[in-house]
């Protein structure tokens, strides 16, 4: 440990750029919070993790940008409308694409969701060319829009970007709480993730409450999808690639059956990348997504329930 | 006409045929038992009444077909069914599994006086509201899924191995409760058991089934003292 | 005659059937040295590399059953260990083979052994993950040195037909008969393997690690032997890949490589060997066709269209088709085909009047 103090760099500990780090990973933490609640709410029902939820949100972003850019829509216009219509093929995906080839087996399901990656995103790309187009901006993102908290050298600020996002997640999360804790359906999808049979049992119908998860899902990826391209500038076919498995080391940081822990598991893994390749000097920022791998591993290797998670025995 | 009528059920598991055409009804009101050893068929019955597997034949609640339902509609006909191992809903609380059980009941004060009332015949319940199912002992899982399924307020419960892990004495609780619960709101139940004691005790009708077919049956009392079925299920 | 022939497995019959597919596939290699154009030549030689991985992927995902995404990898670590030896290093390229061959048993055993510990699905994640960040990790400054960073790493690779070798091929063809031959010799290594206790051992663990470990078998040590020899195969894949290619770059050996092995992999045939070879043939060849069609035409409406993100739509489309119409690629398909032809029966198991005894 003491080796380590030899790498530490100096400027981590001046409060306002250590306060800009937080920030950021803070705001970076809140997408992947998101994109990690994807990967839970499907996964809690089916057991399945959606690999290709990533390009699902990226497409979602580029109707987005259709519908602004091009048809010239106000941007929360445009954003609810294609949220209800990624619930729709989320839903559609899950009856037509997913429950079909369930009952083969797991690995069956893991070839759609990766043939859909590939599809999806060389489909972007086809359609809307490779060359990157400028970031959605649901929030003002321009330099001076943010609220400058110390002066500086070096400046403290928090963009109105990272103000809405931590809004929108928080939306995102009070939503979902109500819903899932507070109504039938939430109810009944709740009873599925804890025992398919005996929900069925008990007359829920299963397969609309599958419909719900993978709907709820593929919303809010597509939410994040419009955060990304909010905070990275940028809107490309590649867009979450990377973040999608930031979401993965999130989701099971947290557990990969629990919502808490996906939100938690999130920030963490959002203030770690922001932290960490500035506090060790030999970690460059490059590295973020091996960072992201080791969290993976390390989480599965010592305790694959992670953070919030149930531990489901299943050992020969 | 009885309130359920089977006639030549069939069912399996893939190629593997496990009935081979059963026959028998149950009146209403009454308790009846399925006997049989391990691999006799008896949860393939169950759960080829609740629709959860595939079945041929005829099988009629209230004079209705429900073969071929969804397990959602069958339990919309009224058929409730405990599976074997409780099935209870571990990460939600005990009120949330007895509202789960209510799922397509529309009435949410009487859904909420039910509650209550189930929380009163079985204590440990009341006591346990808010607690994980899953922090719950087995006999305490066991009386939550039972109550859970008469949540739905059923025409016809089904239960499966009930005993199944529990110790003696929370088994003597438990049929006596269920005993307790025929006597006084008339709820039609259908148990089977492997070892049958106390299920024959309560019971009015019973059943064996071998192989697949209904080897025996007869008023549960004459079941009770038939050497042949003492010795097979009985245990002495 | 009566159709489906019936033919016991092991018999004569059987093993004449083996020996003239054997011979075929000779055959179709030395046809394709001599006939084929440089550029073909040229693409047939990296069917076989490809179809090396895709085999490495089989006995690890198909036979043995833990679901692996990420021999991207292992793919890239053998390309590089060529590139880097022939390049800084001055090595002849086919002696770096078996360096690429022990890097990659040497990996595959470090990710074989944690691999144990995850199960299925988690296990898929972390293979890909690892494919992702594998392009990250080569492209760090650090490593420049080494791995040329993200430019990438060029080779002179001398494929001049030696002295020695008498037919009269041009030197590409030398190059494509070589490739092959390693290649066959890698198949035959494998078929060999799966048919043998070994591959009995692996296929039980896949089906039943139950019943597996109660007979006895050690699982761990089957899986991490599984997931070793995938490895090296695919360490060898890579290395084949740079002499024929004599170019890596870090977004060669990535999550696209990943994706295209598995769609490779699934068309050809999952748990099969011939399939590795159908897979291989599709890696090459779909793109060379949708390069033909694409070639900059417009698709639809849309604007002119690069030929390799059409080719990966098409092959999205196809890895979601192939599991609704046919899960278990082509060769199951050709097989389900050939089964109303030829039939091959397990041999009956011996009777107790054959076991000779002593009076």
């Amino acid at each position: 440990m003491l080796l380590l103090l030899a790498f530490v760099n100096g400027s981590f500990f001046k409060p306002a750029f250590f306060l800009q780090l937080v920030t950021n990973g803070l705001s970076n933490g809140a997408i992947y919070a998101a994109m990690a609640l994807t990967v839970v709410i499907i996964y809690k029902t089916t057991g399945h993790l959606n690999f290709a939820q990533g390009e699902m949100a990226t497409f979602a972003a580029f109707v987005v940008y259709v519908l602004t850019a091009e048809q010239h829509f106000n941007i929360w216009i445009a954003l609810p409308v294609v949220v209800v219509l990624s619930m729709a093929a989320g839903a559609g995906l899950e009856r037509f694409l997913i429950r079909p080839v369930e009952s083969r087996s797991n690995l069956a399901v893991v070839i759609v969701t990766l043939g859909l990656f590939l599809l999806l995103n060389a489909l972007t790309a086809v359609i809307w060319g490779t060359q990157p187009k400028t970031g959605l901006r649901p929030f003002p993102g321009g330099i001076h829009d943010q609220i400058t908290v110390l002066k500086g050298p070096p400046q403290f600020a928090i963009g109105y970007g990272a103000i809405g996002t931590w809004a929108v997640l928080i939306g995102v999360v009070i939503a979902i709480s109500v819903l899932l804790n507070k109504t039938k359906l939430g109810l009944g999808y709740r009873a599925v993730a804890a025992n398919r049979e005996s929900a069925q049992l008990v007359g829920i119908p299963v397969s609309r409450m599958l419909m719900l998860g993978w709907a709820l899902s593929t919303g809010i990826g597509s939410i994040g999808g419009v955060l990304v391209s909010q905070s990275s500038g940028t809107l490309d076919f590649n867009l979450m690639g990377s973040v999608l498995i930031y979401g993965f080391a999130a989701a099971a940081l947290g557990g990969f059956d629990s919502i808490r822990g996906a939100i938690v598991g999130g920030l963490i893994v959002g203030l770690a990348e922001a932290l960490l390749p500035n506090l060790f000097t030999f970690v460059g920022s490059e590295l973020s997504l091996a960072m992201a791998l080791v969290i993976i591993l390390a989480v599965l290797l010592v305790r694959p329930q992670g953070l919030f998670g149930t531990a489901r025995v299943l050992r020969v | 006409m009885a309130l359920l009528e089977v006639q030549g059920l069939r069912a399996g598991y893939g190629p593997v045929a496990v009935l081979h055409g059963l026959d028998f009804e149950i009146p209403e009101h009454d308790i009846v038992v399925l006997l049989g050893a391990n691999g006799a068929g008896k949860t393939t019955t169950l759960r080829a009444l609740s629709g959860m597997l595939p079945a041929s034949g005829a099988a009629r609640i209230d004079g209705q077909s429900i073969l071929g339902l969804s397990a959602d509609r069958v339990c919309a006909r009224g058929i409730a069914h405990v599976p074997q191992g409780r099935g209870t809903f571990n990460e939600l609380t005990v009120i949330e599994n007895l509202e789960a059980g209510a799922y397509l009941r529309r009435d949410t004060a009487a859904v909420k006086a039910d509650i209550d009332r189930w929380c009163e015949v079985f204590p440990v319940l009341g006591q346990r509201r808010t607690q994980a199912a899953g922090q719950l002992s087995g006999g305490e899982q066991q009386m939550l899924a039972v109550a859970r399924a008469l949540m739905s307020e059923p025409r016809l419960l089904l239960l499966d191995e009930p005993s199944l892990g529990l110790a003696p004495l929370v088994t003597r609780g438990l049929f006596e409760r269920l005993a307790e619960i025929n006597a006084s709101a008339g709820t039609t139940m259908f148990i089977v058991e492997q070892n049958a004691n106390l299920a024959l005790d309560i019971a009015k009708y019973a059943y064996v089934l071998e192989a697949g077919l209904i080897a025996l049956q007869g008023p549960a009392a004459d079941l009770a003292s038939d050497d042949d079925v003492r010795k097979a299920y009985l245990g002495f | 005659m009566n159709l489906p022939v019936v033919v016991e497995r092991h018999s004569r019959a059987h093993r004449v059937w083996q020996a003239v597919g054997y011979a075929l596939v000779a055959a179709a290699i030395l046809l394709i040295a001599y006939t084929q154009p440089s550029y073909q030549l040229l693409n047939f030689s990296k069917v076989a590399a490809f179809a090396v991985a895709i085999l490495g992927i089989n006995i690890v995902t198909g036979y043995s059953g833990q679901i692996s995404l990420g021999h991207s990898a292992f793919f890239g670590i053998g390309a590089y260990t060529t590139a880097y030896l022939v390049a800084d290093k001055g090595w002849p390229f086919l002696a770096t083979l078996p360096i690429a061959a022990l890097l990659g048993l040497a990996i595959g055993f470090a990710v074989g052994l944690p691999a144990l510990r995850i199960q299925g699905l988690y296990l898929a994640l972390v293979t890909l993950a690892i494919a992702a960040v594998f392009p990250v990790v080569v492209k760090m400054d650090a490593l420049a040195n080494i791995t040329g960073g993200s430019n990438g790493k060029p080779v002179a690779i001398d494929w001049t037909k030696p002295r020695w070798f008498s037919l009269d091929i041009t030197n590409e063809a030398w190059e494509f008969l070589v490739v092959a031959l390693i290649a066959a010799a890698l198949f035959l290594v494998a078929s060999n393997l799966i048919r043998s206790r070994v591959g009995r051992a692996i296929i039980a663990v896949r089906d039943n690690p139950i019943g597996a470990v109660t007979s006895g078998v050690s699982l761990s040590q089957w899986k991490t032997g599984a997931f070793a020899v995938s490895a090296v195969y695919g360490a060898i894949a890579g290395s084949l890949f740079t002499m024929v290619i004599p170019i890596v770059s870090p977004d060669s050996v990535g999550l696209a490589l990943a994706f295209q092995l598995i769609t490779g992999l699934v068309l050809g045939g999952l748990g099969t060997i011939s399939g590795s070879l159908v897979g291989g043939l599709a890696m090459v060849f779909l793109p060379y066709y949708t390069a033909q069609y694409s070639g900059g035409k417009s698709l639809l409406f849309f604007d002119p269209v690069d030929s390799g993100l059409l080719a990966n739509v098409v092959y999205g489309a196809l890895l979601i088709g192939a599991m609704f119409v046919m899960p278990g690629g082509i060769v199951s398909f050709v097989r389900s085909v050939r089964n109303r032809l030829v039939r091959f029966a397990p041999q009956p198991p011996a009777t107790p009047t054959q076991a000779k005894g002593t009076a």
